[in-house]
């Protein structure tokens, strides 16, 4: 195809011989243009035929990512580099693309003269804000003739994927300010599993912080100078543990929005239900594209944080439907804005899931108050659940910033249920 | 070195007409120097140029106020200097010009200018009358009583011919090295480019002397093959 240039150049030749034989005609002048307008169009066709020539494989390329697991505000460093094999000299520009993601740094385009064997080589740096799946390129290669005219757009690799995964938080630690204010939110009154029953002797391990002390090893601990002991049981007993995640579009508020921080939630709890030997399912409500995800073990939590991370928002889901397409469950913990829920329908969400004989915890984030916006905001979400827990009061509030802890002291709860 | 001589003998025809207007034209009127010289230095260098927007500044208004007392000779000197240098002031900005199609429009606009004033100032070398035949000849074009906006009076022929071609010539590897930094590569490409383009100006010169009245006509049609054949070959998708 042609550059603006060649479009210029092929227009002006064109349109200035047009005049020279009509309008403005000098017969020097004349054949003059009309020697230069051949000239540009005879160019353009042999160097566009020349460039025609050139296929894919007349380059190799390699695209390096310095962060192949990269969490929302993560830098990735990306080079790109482009070999000339086609056997001469071209023009080159590499243009690698991105999409959703933010450049920090370095450039996604590089112009360069290229000899067969030399590379042309793009270095930048991108950062996504929020989870999901991005994508890097196409790139592609633009080959232009020497002079500019005529080029030519070879795409080397259509795009590749960028997975963003959800930030997990590590050993989320119980903050005061959640044991304080919330009070026990359990919904329905039969256990299934006899929680820490049947525990089976496993191994003796070095303590670890958050780890119960009534399983210190007291002998082996006075044995030793200053290491604590600890034993360690596998449960017979697992706890099946739901979460269904409110995806509607009314939880995209806040930066990062509430869906994201419930996802980030979700999946830190999620890993450390499976780490205890635990099952988890995640059931996205009013997703854009409405999915369940089953994890056994800590294998399966790989698959689990991709299902999470690639969860878009929808419209809108029936909460009662939903629950009843469970196919097991100990424990069901609903989160999010839960906006097109009324108290009524919770209600009845909560007796279907006593009645299998489980237990619901409804959990129901809110944003902190930044401004005088986001404090009106917050003082009608207030309202509203107001009005939820006039039918279903074991709705619980919490905090956004402090969801993650809040789900590690429920799973704790749980487990220390008698 | 070498880019700079073929964009000078690029533009020669031009320059070498608009001497040839000036050489016959009557300059005791010292205002028609003024204006030249002050037009010509505004599209000089960048430090020139702003003690030459004074030098432009100060005599059109020192003229218009003479031309309000009623002596007009000043004013129509200055405007006949800024005609008569046009082409001169469009062949160095044509000179800068960093595209291949700048290049072409400049050429073809300072060679037209010249051409035009060379025609028109031979009917009168006097700035009072240079206006009026000026205006006479666009207003003629317009009115359609010519078909040809060039003057019937041209500079000799066999010189600017003979000029124009080596020009040419000098302006198609101008137009193909035009990049900055980039010195001139010789390829099959350009080398066929070159050889077809000398080709038919050498038949298109050669039907001008034999069928002058189908120059038109073969240019035209030629032009209008070579327009659709590229457009086709274009056509095709990337890869």
């Amino acid at each position: 195809m042609l550059t603006r240039e060649g479009y210029a150049l092929a227009l002006t030749s064109f349109l200035l011989s047009a005049l020279t034989s009509t309008i403005v005609i000098y017969h020097p002048l004349t054949l003059s243009m009309f020697a230069a307008a051949v000239f540009s169009f005879m160019y353009i066709l042999m160097a566009s035929r020349e460039l025609r020539s050139l296929k894919p494989k007349d380059f190799t390329f390699t695209r390096t990512v310095s962060n192949q697991d990269p969490k929302p505000g993560e830098r990735v460093a990306v080079k790109v580099v482009v070999v000339n094999k086609a056997g001469r000299d071209l023009e080159l520009v590499v243009v690698d693309g991105f999409e959703g993601l933010t450049l920090v740094e370095g450039n996604v385009v590089v112009e360069k003269h290229v000899k067969h064997g030399e590379e042309a080589e793009l270095q930048y740096v991108v950062e996504a804000d929020r989870r999901g799946v991005y994508s890097l390129g196409p790139l592609v290669v633009k080959v232009s003739d020497d002079f500019g005219l005529c080029c030519k757009y070879i795409t080397l690799e259509r795009e590749a994927r960028l997975l963003v995964r959800p930030r997990l938080v590590e050993k989320p630690r119980l903050m005061d300010s959640v044991r304080r204010a919330q009070a026990l939110s359990i919904s329905g009154s039969g256990f299934s599993v006899k929680f820490g029953a049947d525990d089976v002797f496993r191994e003796i391990t070095e303590y670890e912080e958050g780890q119960p002390l009534k399983n210190i090893e007291w002998r082996r601990t006075a044995r030793e100078d200053g290491q604590i002991y600890v034993r360690k049981y596998d449960k017979l007993n697992r706890l099946r543990v739901v979460f269904l995640i409110d995806c509607t579009v009314s939880n995209m508020v806040g930066k990062p929005s509430l869906m994201d921080t419930t996802i980030s939630s979700v999946a830190s709890t999620a890993l450390a239900l499976l780490q205890k030997g635990d099952a988890v399912a995640v059931k996205a409500l009013g997703a854009a594209e409405p999915a369940t995800f089953y994890a056994y073990n800590t294998v399966d939590f790989e698959g689990l944080n991709t299902f999470l991370t690639k969860l878009k928002p929808g419209l809108g889901f029936d909460l009662k439907k939903e629950v009843e397409e469970l196919s097991w469950f100990d424990a069901v913990f609903l989160v999010g804005r839960l906006s097109s829920v009324d108290g009524h329908e919770l209600r009845l969400v909560e007796n279907d899931v006593r009645r299998r004989k489980g237990v619901l915890f409804t959990i129901i984030p809110v944003l902190s108050d930044g401004s005088e916006v986001m404090r009106l905001l917050n003082e009608l979400e207030m309202l509203r659940i107001k009005k939820v827990k006039k039918q279903a009061e074991f709705v619980s509030v919490v905090r956004h910033t402090e969801l993650p802890q809040y789900l590690a002291y429920l799973h704790r709860m749980l487990r220390a249920v008698p | 070195m070498m880019a700079k001589a073929l964009r000078i003998a690029a533009l020669s025809p031009p320059v070498a007409i608009s001497l040839m207007a000036l050489a016959e034209f009557d300059f005791s009127n010292y205002y028609v120097v003024v204006g030249m010289v002050s037009l010509l230095l505004i599209s000089s260098t960048e430090r020139v140029k702003w003690a030459a927007v004074g030098l432009v500044y100060i005599p059109a208004i020192y003229t218009v106020g003479l031309l309000l007392t009623g002596q007009a000779a000043p004013f129509l000197g200055l405007a006949a200097g800024y005609i008569l240098a046009s082409p001169l002031v469009l062949t160095i900005s044509t000179y800068s010009s960093r595209s291949a199609s700048g290049l072409l429009s400049g050429y073809f606009t300072a060679y037209t200018t010249s051409l035009l004033i060379y025609g028109v100032e031979g009917k009168s070398a006097q700035p009072e009358t240079l206006f009026i035949h000026l205006v006479r000849n666009i207003t003629s074009f317009i009115t359609q009583e010519r078909v040809n906006f060039v003057p019937p009076e041209t500079p000799p022929t066999n010189l600017i011919a003979s000029l124009t071609a080596l020009a040419t010539l000098a302006l198609i590897i101008t137009m193909a090295s035009r990049r900055p930094g980039l010195s001139l590569k010789i390829k099959p490409v350009f080398l066929n480019a070159l050889i077809m383009s000398v080709a038919s100006l050498t038949v298109s010169t050669l039907v001008a002397f034999f069928l002058p009245s189908m120059v038109s006509l073969a240019i035209l049609t030629t032009i209008v093959v070579l327009a659709f054949l590229t457009a086709v070959s274009l056509r095709g998708k990337d890869a």
